[in-house]
Formats: structure tokens, sequence, C-alpha cells
């Protein structure tokens, strides 16, 4: 069983170390950029004190704290927040545009299916990389995640689980699935959101380099469900900067018919379409209010992740002060 | 186009394909591995649209180049810019006018000469190539339109014969030059044949400098004529002689023929022989050549008393055309005279009255003048009269007045002389009023002795008599006289008094066909001795049939010209009288008495005329138009040149020749141009192409 254990070496130290102080809480990352919501206490099994608030005519005074008012004479409220398990589940694109990679593998770096042929860090390897951390990261905070591997047809899927075996479980199924084939984002989304309750966090890990408006309904129906969709865009540096030359026959890993060019010519061009089809992304993205991170394969991913994090942490907390 | 060197020209265009074959054979991708070209598909579709354009022009700039290269290392000759494709027109303007009757010998003509040149030109036509054939004899015409059917233009040099009129090479060649707007795909080449004779090409006459534009893109060329002749001899004119002189005592007219020679040498004798139309011969008539000139006369004295016509022939010699001339010999007798007048009854000199001197006059040359009264013109009106001599104007009454305008009008000559029997010339008013001749004068005649001025003016009614009325009209003295004013342009004295004033003048009236002649004295012994003296009889004589032939118009016709035959002719037909001349279409005359078209050959015509009487027209051919007299190599080169370039025909392989040597200023433009579109070249790939094979419409 060399498979998980080649995927447990994603777990670099380094990487649990930038992640370790962001935690995954569904009201940092789903009320964070949730349009419309606010920090409104639900009354449940898992209720947490937030803060007191002096009372004021008319107030319940069921939330009256008694022992405040023992004390000091004054009437305070308690305030509370909801506290919940966060639902977090990964669908990571497993099409063959995903098998490529331009960077040899270093020892300790793990692999999977994508690269186990040519022994070069492929995307995928990339997208199963970032899974795992956000993985470990959401079970030591005693998170559900999940997990759907998609191509043009669901390769795994995982609903969402707290157990200590669901990570391995996770690791193991992204180092043994099958990559190839043509991506149907809108599938699995589909598929993904089927069985999760509603205001769940669902990172979308893909080169998305597919036609945009399949991805477009998959989006509207996450929304429609409350949940929050965080866009990883992960591409190789190769496709970001081209410095390919000469005339090239590209063959096309989705199966298109390869296609001949001068690749010196059509590097402005296709630098300029990979740009406008970004910033088209991001429009689709910014359009649902969801995250768009975009990553470099070649690049570690914990700074990434961490900066995502961050962020997100940082506008929670100002909302919440709202 | 053709090439010095055709293979080297072949290998230049081969060359050309050598970009394609290097564009296949590089174009060997290097196979790469991508994740989606669906990016790259977009990308090559915005690019395909724009470089689409440019990689055909880089490959044809590239391939332009190296063929450009070739070709100015193969030295090329191009008879225009319009390339291999275009096929030859060559317009072949044959002289066949007088002087391609030249005998060059061997029983051999210009003409001959000429078609031979002419088919030796046609031969070099290949298939596609087209030929026109245009006819500079007068009128220059297009016989054959451009066409590819060579054997048809053979056949149509073949039925060309000489024509017997000028040659009008520049209408010729006009027709040649190319329509402003045309845009055949042919080369245009003209080729000249003729024998370049003075009678044919007027160096003095330069051709217009306009049609260096227009035959700018025409390659010209000219059969090269030959610059020797064989001696040669003319009839350079014949007149009938009519002069008193000539004509004293005699009913013999003499016909005066003019021979000129070209370079012929030294006393000699030469003959002509003349005949009459009827094939009477009249005899050989000799003349003698002194050594210094190259001129001399024969006097042919003829006996005719009918209006007929006769052919005068010398010897044939190296240009056969101008060794023949006809003359149109008029009768003595049968001009038809009416005077209007009374006789006197007496037998006294001095009691005759100016009708009788004129009769008398009249009839000592053979007419027979018609006496009328006056009174009686507008009821019995002499309608086949030639001319009316009017001596009692004042018995006119209105209605012969109004008839004599009209009879003018048609062409009749009307001869007015002063009444000597009446105090005052009241009638003078009717000369403008009916007559249309602005004349005046004073009503009482001046009785001032006086004479006929000892030196005349050259009046064209008597032409004939030349200096002779000088002498004739000295000793004519005057006792009496009107003068004669006029201020219209149409009158002319032709006789004058020795005071200067006008004794009798000659007017063709306003809008009228006519002649009028004005007596200012009158041929009777009261008022002058005129009746007496020797000038009486030529004059008359002279007033009928100069003021006929006057009135008429009728001068020298040349053959290949328009002819003017008066207004008297107007509506008659003019057609060949000979037999000879059979076939020949007759030529109608229009209402100014001009020909319809030119007149085609030389000889004698019949006029029939719209009342239906008939003459006799002699037409000439110009000796000048016949003239085979070389023109000089350095005036035909000047004259030439307004053209633009040209060469002699069969110069034209040399001349290919020496535009193929490398300091050819093609091979000098084609490396320029071939440097040109390897700059351009060079900043078109620089710009690059996408180089893609994938269709835009794939993306």
């Amino acid at each position: 069983m060399t498979a998980p254990l080649r995927a447990e070496a994603y777990l670099a130290p380094e990487t649990l170390a930038q992640l370790a102080p962001f935690e995954l809480r569904a009201r940092m990352l789903v009320n964070g950029l949730g349009s419309g919501m606010h920090a409104s206490p639900r009354q449940g099994q898992a209720v947490e004190f937030s803060e007191h608030r002096p009372y004021t005519a008319g107030d319940s005074l069921r939330h009256l704290d008694w022992k405040v008012f023992g004390r000091s004479d004054k009437l305070y409220l308690k305030r509370y927040e909801q506290e919940t398990n966060l639902n977090v589940t990964a669908l990571v694109d497993a099409s063959s545009s995903m098998r490529f990679g331009t960077i040899q593998t270093k020892p300790g770096w793990g692999g999977t299916d994508a690269g186990s042929g040519s022994l070069q860090w492929t995307k995928f390897d990339c997208a199963a990389a970032i899974t795992v951390a956000l993985a470990h990261l959401c079970l030591e905070q005693r998170d559900r995640m999940g997990l759907v591997v998609y191509s043009d047809d669901i390769r795994a899927s995982m609903r969402p689980g707290g157990s200590k075996k669901q990570w391995r479980n996770i690791v193991q199924s992204l180092a043994t699935v099958r990559v190839g084939g043509v991506a149907q984002p809108a599938r699995a989304i589909d598929n993904a959101i089927a069985g999760l309750p509603t205001q769940s966090l669902i990172f979308l890990l893909s080169d998305f380099l597919h036609p945009l408006d399949t991805l477009r309904d998959g989006l509207a129906k996450a929304k429609f469900r409350g949940h929050d969709v965080v866009l990883l865009r992960i591409l190789d540096q190769q496709e970001i900067e081209f410095p390919l030359e000469g005339f090239r026959l590209f063959e096309d890993m989705e199966g298109m018919p390869p296609l001949e060019a001068d690749a010196e010519v059509l590097r402005a061009a296709y630098l300029r379409e990979l740009h406008e089809f970004d910033q088209e992304l991001e429009r689709l993205a910014r359009g649902f209010s969801y995250d768009l991170l975009r990553i470099n394969s070649h690049q570690a991913v914990g700074p990434l992740l961490a900066s995502l994090l961050s962020r997100r942490e940082t506008l929670w907390r100002a909302r919440r002060r709202q | 186009m053709s090439f010095a060197q055709p293979g080297l020209a072949i290998a230049a265009i081969m060359a050309a394909a050598i970009p394609f074959v290097l564009h296949l054979i590089l174009r060997r991708p290097q196979s790469t591995q991508w994740p989606s070209t669906m990016l790259l598909r977009r990308a090559i579709a915005k690019l395909h649209r724009r470089h689409r354009l440019e990689r055909w022009i880089l490959l044809a700039i590239r391939s332009l180049a190296l063929a450009l290269v070739g070709m100015a290392m193969a030295g090329p000759f191009a008879r225009a810019w319009q390339g291999d494709h275009t096929t030859r027109e060559l317009w072949v303007v044959i002289d066949h006018g007088a002087t391609s009757a030249e005998r060059i010998g061997d029983g051999q003509s210009q003409l001959d000469s000429l078609k031979r040149g002419i088919s030796v030109a046609m031969s070099e036509l290949q298939d596609g190539d087209r030929v026109a054939i245009v006819s500079a004899a007068n009128p220059a015409n297009i016989l054959v339109q451009p066409t590819s059917d060579l054997d048809l233009a053979q056949r149509e040099v073949d039925r060309i014969r000489t024509h017997a009129v000028p040659a009008n090479i520049q209408a010729a060649l006009e027709l040649c030059l190319p329509a402003q707007e045309s845009n055949s795909n042919h080369q245009r080449e003209v080729l000249l044949a003729s024998g370049c004779r003075r009678g044919s090409i007027h160096p003095e006459q330069p051709l217009p400098a306009a049609w260096q534009e227009r035959g700018q893109h025409v390659q010209w060329t000219s059969l090269r004529p030959q610059q020797s002749t064989a001696p040669n001899r003319a009839i350079w004119s014949a007149r009938v002689g009519r002069s008193a002189s000539e004509l004293q005592g005699t009913q013999d007219v003499p016909v005066r023929v003019e021979l000129r020679r070209f370079d012929g040498q030294g006393a000699a004798t030469d003959s002509v022989v003349a005949r009459t139309t009827t094939g009477n011969q009249l005899g050989h008539f000799t003349g003698r050549w002194s050594e210094q000139s190259n001129q001399m006369e024969v006097t042919i004295p003829t006996k005719i008393t009918e209006a007929g016509g006769i052919i005068i022939e010398a010897t044939n010699d190296a240009q056969p055309l101008d060794d023949t001339i006809p003359v149109v010999v008029e009768s003595t007798a049968n001009p038809r005279v009416v005077i209007l007048g009374r006789k006197s009854d007496s037998n006294d000199l001095e009691q005759l009255s100016t009708t009788t001197w004129i009769t008398r006059a009249l009839q000592a040359t053979g007419m027979t003048p018609q006496e009328l009264d006056p009174g009686s013109l507008a009821l019995r009106p002499p309608t086949d009269a030639e001319t009316i001599i009017v001596c009692r104007p004042d018995l006119l009454d209105e209605g012969g007045w109004k008839w004599l305008g009209g009879w003018v009008g048609d062409g009749g000559t009307a001869v007015v002389m002063p009444v000597v029997e009446a105090a005052e010339q009241g009638w003078m008013s009717e000369l403008d009023r009916s007559l249309g001749v602005s004349v005046h004068t004073e009503p009482i005649a001046k009785a001032q002795p006086t004479r006929l001025a000892a030196r005349q003016p050259r009046s064209e009614i008597f032409s004939l008599l030349g200096a002779e009325i000088d002498s004739l009209s000295e000793p004519v003295g005057v006792q009496k006289y009107i003068s004669l004013v006029s201020e219209g342009s149409e009158v002319t004295p032709a006789l004058v008094l020795d005071n200067g004033l006008p004794a009798m003048v000659m007017a063709r009236p306003r809008n009228k066909n006519g002649i009028v002649i004005v007596f200012g004295i009158a041929p009777e012994l009261s008022w002058s001795d005129l009746p007496l003296k020797p000038l009486m009889v030529p004059l008359f004589q002279e007033i009928v049939r100069a003021g006929h032939i006057l009135a008429m118009s009728r001068g020298d016709l040349r053959s290949g010209e328009f002819g003017w035959l008066g207004h008297v002719a107007a509506g008659g037909v003019l057609t060949p009288h000979a037999a000879v001349e059979a076939g020949a279409v007759g030529i109608e005359i229009d209402s100014d008495g001009r020909t319809a078209s030119e007149i085609p050959s030389p000889g004698l015509w019949k006029l029939r005329q719209r009342n239906g009487k008939e003459r006799l027209i002699a037409v000439r051919l110009d000796p000048m138009a016949a003239s085979i007299e070389p023109v000089e190599p350095a005036a035909l080169q000047t004259w030439w040149k307004a053209l633009g370039e040209w060469k002699w025909f069969g110069e034209t392989e040399h001349q290919q020749r020496a535009t193929d040597s490398p300091e050819s200023p093609w091979s000098y433009w084609l490396l320029v141009a071939a440097l040109g579109f390897l700059v351009a070249e060079s900043f078109w790939s620089r710009r690059g192409s996408p180089h893609t094979n994938q269709p835009a419409a794939a993306t």
C-alpha cells in the first residue's frame, strides 16, 4: 500500500505550519462573504457565548444574565453565536488536462496517478496536495470533510465526515483515482451538493480549461443552496508563461485534434487570450460572490492557502465588529 | 516577352518555387503535449484573420524577388510591360497610292515589293496574333479590321492594286493609333509598307505631337525603302490655250503640255501622243529638252469644233501614272448667248447699236447669239441660255428683272451694258435689287474723252488673255462713260479707264451662283471706238466663255480629293466617261456643288446636271502625289520621331539582342525591383505569422 503513504507526503511540515494559525470555521468562511448574512445567533445544540449588551425595554428576559445582575445589580443580556460543524467538500478536477506538469517531482513530494508515468509534478498532484492539506486542517478542527473527484463522470466521491479515518480515505482516493477524460464541472457540482447540508464550504480545484457556461450553471445551483465556493485555479507555469519556441504540434490532452503553430508567433496572442479567459472566470466568481485563487503548480501551496485564509478571516472579523 | 537566354529565364521561374518547397520541408513541427488547445485555438482564430493575407504576401514577395533576379540575369526583352500573355496585333499600313506604281525592275512595281514585305511580316505572326490592314491611299481606311484569320488578311493584301490617287499616310497612321480607352491585351505593332517617296510622305508636314502619347505603347516599324530610283519624266500639266494671238484667224485650239524630267541629264527629244475620247489619233508631237532645263513644253494643235476630251500620253517610264493626262477642250460654237436689245436698221457705222456690235463680235468667233426683245424676257425666258447680254436694260420690265435675277442665281452669266439711247441710267437700282450687285453710278454719263488704261488689272475672267489684255486695251479711246462705284467685296474691276475709274466690273452676287458683268462704257462709236479695235472680239468671247466657266467654278479636279463643280452642278452626278472606267460608281454632287466623296481615279468624267445637260470633266492625278523621288533618310527619321521609338522592319531581332545586354535598363530595373521585394520580404517576415494549419473555422 504505497499509494497512501506517498500521498501523506503532501503534508509537508512547512505547509501545515503555514496553515496552522487559521481555522476553517463555517462562521468565518460562510459568513465572511455571504451576501446578506449577518451574525445572527441561532438557538441550537451547540451555542457559544459571544458578548453582553445592556438590557433595553422590550428585550426578552430569557437571555438575561442573572449572575451579572446579582453581582452588579445591572441588567445585561447574554448574546450567543451559533457554532456548527463545518461541512467542507473538495471538488477536484481529474480531467486529462490536469495530467499536465513540467516540473520534476522531488523526493518526498508524493504523487498520484497523474504523474506516476512521467515523474512530473502535475496540476492534479498540486490539487491533491491542496485537498489533503485542507482536509487535515478541517479534520483537526473537528469539521467535516468530503471529496468529489470528477472528470467526465464522478471518479471518486466521499460524503463529508469527521472521523479519524476520513483523512486517510481522502488521501487514498486522491492517490489512486484515475486521471483522464474531459471535465464536466456542472455534473460534479450537482453530484456534490446533492447530499450536502446547506451553507457548506466547497473548494473547487481545477484548471478550468473548458467553456465556462457549464461551470456557471453549477455555481448558480450552489449559490441557490447557500453554499460558499472557493475556486482554486491551478495552472502549470508553462501554461502561464508559454515559453515555448519553434514550430510545434500541440497535442490536446483532452482529445481535440492536434494543432500546428509557430509558438513564438502565438505567444502574445495566447497570453492575451489566457488573461481574458482568467478575467472572465473572475467575473463569473465575483458574480456569485465566490473567491478565486490562482495557483501556480510550481509554487508551494502553503503560502497561497495561508493568504486565502488570512484574507477571509480578516473579512470575517470586520463583519463581526459591525 | 522573350529572352536572350531562355534557359536561365526558365531556371528563374523554377527558382520562384523554392520558397514553397522550403516552406513545406521546414514545417516539420515538434510534438508538444498541451492540456487543452482551447485557448490556443482562440488565439489562432484571431491571428489567422490578420496573418492569412500576410502569409501569402510573404510567399509572393519571396517568389517574385527570386524571379526578378533571375529575369534580370536572363536579360529580357519586352515589347511591352503586358507580359508574355500579350499577343501581337499587327496593323499593316499599305501605301498603294500613286507612288506604289513605280517600276523597280524585273517588271515588278513598288507595290509588289511592299506586298512581299507584308507577307514576310505576317508570316512571323503566331496563333492568337491578329492583323489589320489599313489602306493609305486617300481616303485612308481600314480594309481589314483586326482579325486572327491571317489567310483572309493575306488574300486582301493580294487583292490590293495601285490607286492613282495621293497617299495619305498620316490619316492611315492615325487609324492605327489605339483609342484612349483601349484596354486590349494585344501588343499593337504598326508596320508601314511604303516606298517612302515624296509623293507619299511629306516630311515638311510633321506628325501631330499628340500622337506620341497615344502611341507610346505601339511598336512602330517600317519596311526599308529603296533609295535609288530610275529616271522619270512626267506630264506636269496641260492647258488649253486660247489667247487672242493663239486664236487669231483660226479655229484651232492649241493644247500646251508641260513636261518635267527627274534625274535626266542633257539635251534630248521627247514626244507625246494625243488621242480623242472617240479614239481618233491626233498624232505624235515632239519637244526637246534643253541642256540646262528639266522642263519643256509641247503644243498640240486641235481642231475640235464640238466640246470633247483628249488624252495625252507620254512614253511609260519609272512612274507610269504621271505619263497620262486628260484634257477637256470646250467648243467654240456651243455657248448659247442671248442678247437683249434692239438692232439698228442703219448700215452706217456711226449708227450701229451696241446690240449690233456685240452680235458681230460674237459671230466672228463662231458663236450664234440669239437676239431677244427685252420686253418679252418674262414672257419667253431663254432658260437654256448660258450667257445673257443685256444691251437695253432700260427696256426690261419688273418681271424681266425678276426672272433675270433668278437665272443668275442658277448659275447664269449676265452682262449689263449702259444704255446709249437714254439720257439717264435709271435702271441702275435694279442691279442691287434684282441681281444682288451693289454697283451704283450717276444717272448721267460723263462726256470726258479718255481711254482704257495701258495696264489693266489681272482679272480672272481675262486670265487666259494674260498680258495681252494690256496691249489690246491701250488703243481703245473712250468719249463717254458712266462712273461705276461699288463698295461691295463681291465686285472687282476687270477693265479700267486711264483715269482709274472702272470701265467694266465683274461681280459674284450675294446668294447667287452665277456672275454679273457691268460695263461702264458702251461698244458704240458715240461712246468709244472699242468696236473698231482688236480688243472687241476676244473681249466678248472671253466674257462668254470664261464667264460661263467661272459661273460653274470649274477648275482642275484631282483624283483622291473632293471636287467642287460649282453651284450649277448641284444635284448632278459625276460618272466615269470612258469604258476603262466601267463599273465605277457615280458620285453625287451635293447642294453646294461638291462631290459627295473623293474622286477615285483620274481621267475623263461625265457630269450629268440636274437639268439634264451633260459635260466632260477632266480629273487629273496631282503630279506631286505621283512623285517617286525618295525622301532623304535623315528627313524621314525626323518625321518618324514624332511617333517615338521606331525601327526598320527586319532589325527587330537585332534590337532585341541589344536590349538583352546586361547593361539593359530592363535588367537594371528588374534588379532594383528585386531588391525592393527583398526589403519588403524582410519587413513582412519580421512581423511573423502563426504558420498554423488550423483554419479559423475550426476554432
